[in-house]
């Protein structure tokens, strides 16, 4: 097992301004994504072909940058604001938080979650770069929590938020940093077994990220509470974007994916039947774009990218991608990154609605689920 | 790269061991020849079988229905158009495993069988149909009508109810549904097979571009067909009405109790991925794997399919309760079933054929 670069760690800890241990949070004026050689930087979890799993940076030509064997499957991958550093979430009901440094290419710190815990694959990490904040699993009571660590006191838990839900999964804070929007998927597992499904309540709930405090709740009408909510996305303009997983039967006419505004209801997506009917009710990740006009929502069980407007909802056309799953924005209007489970990374763009084939230079693997641009 | 990545020890699990063997891979045209001979001796002559017993079915039930029916000779009429549902559902089950192309299109897969029905919105939805009133069923109707009461399930409710003699007459909502639903499935079917025709030509034109981007991405559609099915029909088919323990045991929960063909159901699947496996030809999935190196593997695993299909085969149809004897055989097979699902996914990965990542298990 490599070291942690116990050196370095502690240099940054000395460098960094002494703060009170007030969970205090300034916003940043905006995403900059990291840009080493020219070439924009993205973060995704993988398996390789040799059965063991990985956190990766590739850049936007898919050159890899770094690759890191992690202990067991990996899901969310985003990155430090601040650090040069990598973050991989274990898989649900997994309880690491692998923090690598992607310049020096060594491992931070290996974060568990605590004894009663497990984690759901998601975390954010504060513009100010002080704070991790984790969806979590508190196994004797099966609720859902927001848990925040302070890197700065040793990633210490600082606070912990019922998230008002069953199997919390993506969390995403917003830019003005006051406020965690959280998918609470409804699902309550024994492993990765499922054993609530009759009587799920998925939600998306409003947190103050401070306090801890319900802002708003919002649920789907009764008849569709087998649709989980699981992955969001939040756009500049505070519009919410659901990727759903339907946990019925295949052939119900149900939403997978919806919208949502503070103060409004959420707002179920209507997907052409013919197309809804190849998707067999999963969508695996929600992403809008830069100018938080279009949003892309992927559907790996049907091999498809679907482009929506999200200021009128209407989908403005597919693109056919094996096992794609993981969704970036790039920092061009219109543009996303899309990884597949067979290895594979595209260009996709809104104006063409047309594939354009990165090529990896390493290793194949097969994309996880998700895929995030670094930040700087 | 730059780490040491001795966190783990590189072996695979297996349930079998086979998994640690080399990768042998199939070249492309192994693969190109591996789908034409899927196609042509298995897909299409099992859709055409399907078509032809839907159609009879839908004559079987107009015939039934007709008001020039002889008295003395509605109760024949009526065992013949059983007899033509349960060749039907046959056919069915001899192709229910292709879940890929044309059969998913608007849900034609769960328009011919809505199964299971946990809910039993079948049942709801079809007392909703026969009294509504001034009934049609016609394409309109069928085009707005919930799935559950479009296909098999549906119509064997209507002509094996054990008021069939009485509630089917002519003109009867009754008979007017069940013509309406065997016209339904033959038509669907039909377009399945159209289609099929356009599916089969997208899978030997591969690129980059196209709908398959290699040979041995058609063929992964298969290998899923192939795979993916048996857990399915040992869970479902066998597992679920047996329950737990014999108290648990609700045989209503099986496939086809209605009919009394719930096991010949399990029966032809096997027998329907056994082909899949080892009899299409000129070139089949068992060949394939021998000729890359795993005779042993490619032998255990006819052997498999022909021991599940040497247990299924005496099992009688149970009534309404399950002896403890039917309950030992019926365990017996889906073991077997299992042990087939592991040594194929084996000879999958020995194949290197990925059948799905994000796919498969997503979260």
């Amino acid at each position: 097992m490599m070291e942690i670069n116990r050196r370095q760690f502690l240099k940054w800890l000395t460098i960094a301004p002494a703060v009170s241990s007030s969970f205090s949070l300034a916003a940043k004026a905006e995403d900059s994504q990291a840009i080493i050689d020219g070439q924009a930087l993205y973060a995704s979890a993988s398996q390789g072909d040799d059965g063991l799993y990985y956190i990766h940076v590739v850049n936007s030509e898919g050159h890899e940058l770094m690759r890191h064997s992690v202990p067991d499957r990996a899901h969310q991958v985003i990155s430090h604001p601040t650090r040069p550093w990598i973050l991989g979430i274990a898989r649900r009901p997994g309880t690491f938080i692998e923090i690598v440094d992607y310049q020096t290419l060594t491992l931070v710190k290996r974060v568990e979650s605590e004894p009663g815990y497990h984690l759901y694959g998601h975390a954010q990490v504060t513009d100010d770069g002080r704070y991790i904040i984790t969806t979590e699993n508190n196994m004797a009571t099966d609720e859902g929590m927001v848990i925040v660590r302070d890197i700065e006191d040793d990633f210490a838990v600082v606070k912990r938020f019922r998230t008002q839900g069953i199997g919390p999964h993506q969390v995403i804070l917003s830019r003005d940093q006051k406020t965690l929007v959280v998918a609470n998927g409804g699902i309550r597992t024994e492993g990765r077994e499922k054993t609530n499904l009759d009587t799920m309540k998925p939600s998306l709930v409003y947190l103050d990220a401070h306090s801890g405090a319900v802002l708003e709740q919002a649920f789907l009408a009764d008849e569709y509470h087998q649709c989980s909510i699981r992955h969001i996305d939040l756009s500049a303009q505070g519009q919410v974007i659901i990727a759903m997983q339907y946990q019925g039967h295949p052939a119900d006419q149900v939403p997978i994916m919806a919208s949502h505004r503070r103060g409004e209801p959420l707002r179920p997506l209507e997907i052409p039947p013919a197309l809804q009917s190849q998707l067999d009710q999963y969508c695996g990740s929600a992403c809008f774009d830069q100018s938080g006009l279009y949003a892309a929502v992927s559907a790996p069980r049907g091999d498809q990218v679907m482009i929506w407007d999200m200021m009128d909802y209407t989908l403005i056309g597919t693109v056919k991608t094996k096992d794609g799953c993981g969704l970036a924005r790039t920092h061009k209007a219109g543009e996303f990154i899309v990884s597949t489970g067979r290895g594979r990374l595209y260009h996709v763009d809104v104006a063409g609605l047309e594939r354009k084939a990165i090529r990896f230079d390493a290793t194949p693997v097969h994309w996880d689920n998700h895929l995030f641009p670094v930040i700087a | 790269m730059k780490f040491s990545t001795t966190l783990l020890a590189a072996a695979l699990a297996s349930a079998t061991g086979y998994s640690n063997l080399v990768l042998a891979a199939p070249e492309p045209s192994t693969w190109a020849e591996l789908n034409q001979s899927i196609i042509h001796s298995h897909v299409m002559p099992r859709y055409e079988q399907l078509g032809t017993n839907s159609l009879k079915l839908s004559e079987a039930t107009q015939d039934l229905c007709s008001v020039d029916t002889p008295a003395a000779q509605k109760a024949d009429r009526l065992t013949a158009a059983q007899d033509a549902y349960r060749n039907a559902m046959d056919a069915w089950q001899g192709i229910q495993h292709i879940q890929f192309g044309p059969i998913t299109l608007l849900m034609r897969n769960f328009s011919l069988e809505y199964w299971p029905d946990k809910k039993n919105t079948g049942a709801r939805q079809l007392r909703q149909a026969l009294t509504m009133p001034e009934p049609v069923y016609d394409t309109e109707f069928f085009h707005a009508a919930s799935v559950s009461i479009k296909g098999f399930p549906a119509l064997e409710r209507l002509l094996f109810a054990p008021s069939a003699t009485t509630d089917l007459t002519p003109n009867s909502p009754h008979c007017e549904l069940a013509v309406g639903i065997a016209e339904h499935i033959n038509w669907n079917v039909a377009s399945v097979h159209d289609e099929w025709e356009a599916e089969a030509e997208s899978m030997a034109v591969v690129g980059e571009e196209e709908n398959y981007e290699s040979h041995k991405d058609a063929a992964t559609a298969f290998m899923k067909s192939l795979v993916e099915p048996l857990e399915a029909i040992r869970d479902n088919k066998l597992l679920a009405p047996l329950g737990d323990t014999p108290e648990d045991t609700r045989w209503k929960k099986s496939e086809s109790w209605r009919s009394g063909i719930s096991i010949a159901n399990v029966r032809t699947n096997i027998a329907t991925l056994h082909e899949l496996y080892s009899n299409t030809s000129p070139l089949n999935v068992e060949a394939v794997l021998a000729d890359n190196g795993q005779s042993d593997l490619a032998t255990e695993i006819d052997a498999l399919f022909e021991k599940a299909q040497a247990q299924l085969a005496p099992i009688t149809e149970p009534a309404n309760t399950v002896t403890p004897k039917q309950r030992e055989q019926m365990l017996a097979a889906a073991d077997t079933i299992r042990a087939l699902k592991n040594n194929l996914l084996d000879a999958m990965q020995l194949l290197d054929v990925q059948l799905g990542f994000n796919s498969r298990d997503g979260d």
